[in-house]
């Protein structure tokens, strides 16, 4: 049968090991010999499929004959999510992109699983429509990866995480079997949100869109204060969570540090920012103004130039600029409540004090509760060990955060060690019983969600991180990046 | 104009910032037809954090040079760039890395040597500049004198290429009878250097910069028009680099200077002809993603008259390549061409009957796809096309 295929597949199936190294990482850089020591990155095979059919077909291939299966579009993520770790065959689902149809009068597109957001989003806006939200990687992110995640980004406060726009899934499940989902069938679409492609692989995707706003109308909130600024955010995420597109905070560290290679304005270098942006009729923005106002003054906080608060919005996709003060960064990615955000902010920034780093957080408030929470930190991955002992300082960032209710926004491999955190014993077990019921091979995305390889264990991953961590205060200090300053 | 949004600070520094994120690898138009990740920006990117900055020279296998010079330099992946990479500038250093181990595509040997040789990139001697200027109405008025204040240079393709050359004369004759001189450098024009650019032979390309730089001047040339995109961007992006300062004269490409006029009425409408089509316009990466003129050509082609004007869904910054750039054809004839063709199918989407472009490359590339095609759509150089009225 693999003859078939590769024979069916033609140029589009490769054993050459050129092309498969590439499918051996997302963007997060772990040194080699540590990854071979928990995982096998590196495929066996990688088929690129252009339909359903196609997938079906090397689906059904890999469940006969027991090989690993790892979906993969636009490897975006940082945490492992696409990458193999158990070898087999990384499914390519880039064939399988664009719009294939749009229905106006619905407002709603059926779309296939690797369309780019802003492919998406470009085309509904040249008929005058939009999608409800996106994905800060917008660019890269691809409608089925993002749905495979949490689905939480830009316009998650109006219109919730991707979810619940979603109207119905074609899925390729671990048999092979090609099954439409809807919220009512069995198993329900909302299975696969989150699952990180170990349920099967999603092969089109029917989701709400909406027509372009009629307005937009930006904002950019500075204070010295950070508590104060996010008091403002929540005042305003209660008040106006109907028409706000966008929130966004920077901590002043990072802005000054944006500041100090001219990525950013030199007047917001000494602040913290909240960008606010506003989408509705004139009338509710107009309204919106006045009430921000109220909140800034109330805050003691201050307004920057609309013309400041408009170039922050055209550079929301430009986070990583933040790559040209330190080309090397660590970092961690948390869900936390909003309510705990300042204090996380203020804990955080005191555990790089004494670690000697600079942490540098931004975050997008997406609901009325939550916050998806960056943090950033400075190594060199030149120096492998230093790089290794500075990895320890990930787990301290979590372990701030979880004590104040947050968890890591996906899961993937890296993350597994969190896994009991993440989900409560109960929803675990219900998870596990979804993929026993859909996967009994096992199969789909191994490795990935449900729990740790042995040497990921919490208390083996622990002690190994803790000892990083001690190895980090006795080695030399690492060459800092932001010498080119 | 993405230069002023971008950074270079070395191959090495950049490969170091860039955080292999994908972007890129959405908008290429190579990765578009190839498919697998090696042929994606980020793909390149990320062998050559082990090449050049980790120094792991295994790793510049035959089959990673390929990838390396699989590449239009379309800027594409520059314009989405979120760690504000100058990836233009990257590839451009890559290849020069590479040609410094003696590992690059051996084809652009011969390129090397025609310029080398013949001071342009045909295989025939430089005599033959101005060969196309035979078949001018009147062929003496490009020739020197006393008003030599706007200089024409042709560029390589434009003078050897006979398929092309209806540019140049398109051009000159929109001038002359609109009453504006123009000279050009004859047989002192020389190759501006941009494939030896382009296949990483830098170094090489200095003597005809300061050869074209010296003629210039002589001629007491102050605005220098080209009708090629790729000779626009090197002489307004390069030249001042190599030289060190400035250039004395100024750089226009003929949109903008054809706009210009229009602007100020000195194009006479008065025995013009009214043409009737519907017109969709191609950017051409060097005139438009790599150096930020959008306007210019579009004013143009507005101005026409009996010209209806279209988009396509991919224009301006975000416009898709024609496959013909940095050298592609000469490495991958077979890519460029599939790579012409989705852009040709683009332009038939638009309803349009004639796609114009403002680059020799772009033309030559996209007819040859549309005669493949046997799409009904006609290609040709906003020049052409303005000259039709007038003709």
């Amino acid at each position: 049968m693999l003859d078939q295929i590769k024979q069916d597949f033609g140029s589009r199936y490769t054993e050459s090991y050129f092309e498969r190294q590439f499918y051996t990482r997302d963007l997060a850089y772990i040194p080699n010999f540590l990854v071979s020591l928990v995982a096998k990155p590196l495929p066996d095979m990688v088929v690129r499929p252009v339909n359903a059919e196609e997938v079906s077909r090397i689906i059904t291939f890999a469940s006969e004959n027991n090989i690993a299966v790892t979906p993969r579009a636009g490897g975006s993520t940082a945490v492992g999510s696409c990458v193999p770790t158990k070898g087999g065959i990384v499914v390519d689902l880039n064939g399988l992109q664009g719009v294939i149809s749009f229905y106006p009068d619905d407002e709603k597109v059926r779309v296939l699983p690797a369309t780019t957001w802003v492919e998406l989003d470009s085309y509904l806006r040249q008929k005058g429509y939009c999608v409800c939200s996106y994905p800060s990687s917008i660019n890269v992110a691809t409608v089925g990866g993002w749905l495979s995640g949490r689905g939480y980004g830009m316009g998650s406060i109006r219109f919730g995480s991707l979810v619940e726009q979603v109207i119905s899934l074609e899925v390729v499940l671990p048999s092979g079997v090609i099954k439409r989902l809807t919220r009512e069938t069995d198993p329900p679409l909302q299975w696969f949100a989150g699952s990180e492609g170990t349920l099967g692989i999603i092969t089109e995707v029917e989701l709400k869109v909406r027509p372009i706003p009629e307005t937009m109308g930006h904002y950019l909130v500075v204070g010295e204060n950070s508590q104060a600024v996010l008091q403002a955010a929540r005042e305003c995420v209660g008040e106006l969570s109907g028409i706000i597109h966008n929130m966004h905070f920077n901590s002043r560290l990072l802005n000054h540090a944006l500041k100090r290679k001219g990525l950013t304005e030199d007047k917001l270098g000494d602040y913290h920012s909240l960008a606010i942006d506003l989408e509705g009729s004139p009338v509710s923005l107009a309204r919106a103004k006045e009430f921000l106002r109220w909140v800034v003054d109330k805050y003691g906080l201050a307004l920057m130039d609309p013309e400041v608060a408009l170039e922050e919005w055209e550079i929301r996709f430009q986070s990583l600029r933040i790559m040209r003060v330190y080309p090397c960064l660590l970092g961690s990615e948390l869900l936390i409540p909003v309510n705990s955000f300042h204090n996380y902010l203020q804990q955080v920034e005191a555990l790089g004090r004494r670690a000697g780093v600079e942490m540098l957080t931004y975050g997008h408030i997406v609901s009325r509760d939550l916050t998806i929470v960056m943090t950033l930190y400075c190594s060199d991955e030149r120096q492998t060990w230093r790089y290794l002992c500075d990895t320890s300082l990930m787990m301290e960032i979590y372990r701030v955060g979880r004590r104040l209710g947050g968890v890591p926004y996906l899961t993937g491999f890296w993350n597994t060690p969190y896994v009991k955190d993440i989900y409560s014993r109960k929803k675990l077990r219900e998870l596990k019983r979804r993929k026993t019921l859909l996967d009994p091979g096992g199969i789909m995305n191994p490795g990935k969600v449900y729990g740790p390889p042995l040497l990921l264990q919490p208390n083996l991953y622990v002690l190994g991180m803790k000892t990083l961590g001690l190895l980090r205060r006795i080695l030399p200090k690492g060459v800092q990046n932001h010498a080119q300053q | 104009m993405r230069s002023s949004k971008t950074v270079f600070h070395g191959l090495v520094e950049e490969a170091r910032i860039c955080a292999t994120c994908g972007s890129c690898r959405s908008v290429c138009p190579v990765y578009a037809e190839i498919g697998w990740e090696s042929a994606a920006p980020r793909g390149k990117i990320t062998l050559a954090k082990k090449i050049f900055v980790e120094g792991k020279e295994n790793f510049l296998s035959e089959q990673y040079v390929k990838r390396v010079f699989q590449c239009t330099l379309c800027g594409s992946c520059a314009e989405v760039c979120p760690a504000r990479i100058d990836t233009r500038e990257l590839w451009q250093e890559m290849r020069q890395a590479i040609t410094d181990r003696g590992k690059a595509p051996t084809v652009f040997n011969q390129i090397a040597k025609n310029i080398h040789n013949n001071k342009n990139i045909s295989a025939n001697t430089n005599d033959g500049r101005l060969d196309w200027a035979d078949d001018l109405d009147d062929p003496e008025c490009i020739e020197p004198s006393e008003t030599n204040e706007v200089g024409y240079f042709v560029g390589c393709v434009a003078s050897f290429y006979p398929m092309v050359s209806e540019i140049p004369l398109s051009f000159v004759n929109i001038m002359d009878i609109n009453n504006v001189k123009v000279t050009v450098l004859g047989t002192e024009e020389w190759c501006c250097g941009f494939p030896l650019l382009a296949a990483g032979r830098n170094d090489e390309a200095l003597s005809l910069v300061e050869h074209n730089v010296l003629k210039i001047g002589q001629l007491g040339i102050k605005t220098l028009v080209t009708t090629c995109p790729s000779c626009y961007h090197t002489f307004s992006h390069h030249y001042p680099k190599v030289i060190g300062k400035p250039l004395d004269f100024e750089v226009v490409h003929a949109t903008q200077y054809l706009s210009y006029l229009i602007e100020q009425g000195k194009l006479d409408w008065s025995e013009y002809e009214e043409l009737d089509e519907v017109v969709t316009y191609h950017d051409p990466c060097d005139l438009g993603r790599n150096s930020g003129i959008y306007d210019a050509p579009r004013n143009t082609l507005k101005n026409i008259p009996g010209v209806t004007f279209v988009e396509m869904e991919h224009n301006r910054e975000n416009a898709l390549c024609c496959g013909g750039g940095g050298n592609l054809q000469a490495v991958d004839p077979e890519l460029t061409a599939a790579i012409a063709e989705s852009r040709i199918e683009e332009a038939l989407k638009t309803g349009a009957t004639t796609l114009v472009s403002a680059c020799q490359q772009c033309v030559q590339v996209l007819t040859e796809a549309a005669r493949r095609k046997k799409a009904r759509i006609q290609v040709m150089d906003i020049n052409q096309l303005l000259w039709m009225g007038w003709e």
